[in-house]
């Protein structure tokens, strides 16, 4: 990761004469997505700065298209914007580290024709100190604010600081919801498995926030009785050809991050078959595919299809790491999948970066 | 919409390029070149290249602007269009679209 580096800080001061007029010019300007903001005032970004433990003038890195610099200052401008409470800072100032990283690559995913969003996976103890980040019932929709105002945050600096405008330099035709916000934690007291963090390498008690840049969620339904002896690989077989449909990039590029939510209900019945988490990603893979034929007959423009003979299976992902097993939501019969992108030099993997929750400063929200 | 002598102040979101442009050194010797634009195929390309192609136009109107487009992205250009390039172009500019 990069290391942390102090700048010149060039923090610019806009004036209004009041907050109403304050938002409406940062509507004008194109600084917002679309819905109203918290104007960030010097005070509130003061506060948000501190909150993160961290010099405002530090230079996270450059974010694309534009490579404008993620100071603290212009992150926490954006976390004021969102709504965040400065407890959430040590959350965004992790995504955003990760979003720099050349292997997210945020040129490419911000100027691509795609439509893919960065989703934001939050594990360890930062899901309650930085929270709390909802896990549970509706936790990639409404109503929890720290998951979409830590989402929301990180769409802005991308927005403001990368430049990424709709149809000038964010190319995706159509967008999608997760443009504004994509943010939830793991439910690792109600998971069967070790937490995705753990799996990814980090210490159960580390604070760690994973993201991978996707399309919106779909929604899987799966219910069969428990003496059916094949359930397991049935919900196995479901995800897979879910994260596989024809009409994916991933299917036809064979790359990318796809990432399953599973419900407890479904975690459990994965678990209770003797499965591991890294063995259901491997169940998962293993019927994420196609048959060369059936790429071809929708007219797939890419050769790699064309290439191969009809009956060739065709994997939706290189392996088994590429799916993101994560558990989440309420009890019941649905999970969601994320399809994915694929392309780019860096075929759009998934980036865990730790949260340093020990450096962060507690700090009132305020209103002025 | 923002006024002098204002009630309120608030931080500009916007973020300052990092990295300055790399200025553009190469120069062609011939006063009336052929210059090619080729895209890669994907719309966003296209629509660069065009625009491109206008500022060209009026910065050089003696040289003459040819477009190439590659009908599938996924594919490297033909022999055919690269034969064109080389046998009548004195500069390309590609654009990658995606």
């Amino acid at each position: 990761m990069k290391s942390l580096q102090a700048t010149e800080l060039q923090t610019s001061l806009l004036q209004a004469t009041d907050e109403s007029e304050a938002l409406e010019a940062l509507h004008e300007l194109g600084c917002t997505d679309g819905l109203p903001v918290v104007v960030p005032t010097p005070e509130r970004v003061e506060r948000m700065v501190l909150a993160s433990g961290l010099s405002a003038d530090i230079d996270l890195g450059a974010v694309g298209p534009l490579g404008g610099a993620a100071t603290v200052d212009k992150v926490a401008t954006a976390a004021v914007m969102a709504g965040c409470l400065p407890d959430f800072m040590p959350v965004v100032v992790a995504a955003i580290q990760a979003i720099i990283t050349d292997e997210f690559d945020s040129t490419e995913v911000q100027g691509t024709t795609h439509c893919l969003s960065p989703v934001l996976i939050v594990n360890g103890p930062a899901r309650h100190s930085c929270g709390p980040i909802a896990s549970g019932y509706g936790c990639l929709g409404t109503g929890h604010r720290a998951n979409l105002s830590i989402g929301r945050a990180v769409r802005l600096v991308m927005r403001n600081v990368g430049g990424a405008i709709p149809g000038v330099s964010d190319m995706a035709l159509h967008g999608q919801p997760g443009k504004l916000a994509m943010c939830f934690a793991e439910n690792e007291e109600d998971s069967p498995f070790t937490p995705l963090h753990v799996s990814r390498g980090f210490a159960a008690d580390q604070s760690v926030v994973t993201i991978a840049a996707t399309e919106s969620p779909q929604s899987v339904i799966f219910s069969q009785e428990a003496d059916q002896p094949d359930r397991a690989k049935n919900l196995l077989r479901i995800l897979g050809k879910s994260l596989a449909r024809v009409g994916a990039n991933n299917a036809h590029l064979g790359a990318g991050t796809g990432v399953v939510v599973l419900n407890p209900d479904h975690a459990n019945l994965l678990a209770e078959a003797g499965l591991s988490r890294e063995d259901v990603a491997e169940g998962i893979h293993a019927e994420a595919h196609n048959l060369a034929k059936d790429l071809t007959d929708v007219g797939s423009f890419v050769a790699r299809s064309s290439k191969a003979s009809p009956d060739d299976l065709l994997r939706a992902f290189q392996k088994p790491e590429d799916i993101l097993v994560v558990v989440a939501g309420g009890l019941g019969i649905y999970s969601m999948v994320m399809t994915s992108w694929g392309a780019g030099p860096s075929r759009n993997p998934a980036i865990s970066v730790e949260i340093n929750i020990d450096q962060a400063c507690a700090v009132p929200w305020a209103t002025s | 919409m923002l006024k002098a002598g204002a009630m309120i102040r608030f931080h500009d979101p916007r973020g300052v390029q990092a990295t300055p442009p790399e200025p553009y050194e190469l120069a062609l010797e011939n006063n009336r070149p052929t210059l090619g634009l080729l895209s890669n195929g994907f719309p966003d390309s296209e629509n660069f290249l065009q625009i491109v192609g206008q500022v060209l136009a009026e910065r050089m109107p003696e040289a003459t602007i040819v477009h190439y487009q590659k009908p599938d992205p996924s594919i490297v250009a033909s022999e055919e269009v690269l034969n064109q390039v080389a046998s009548r172009c004195d500069a390309l500019v590609a654009a990658y679209g995606h």
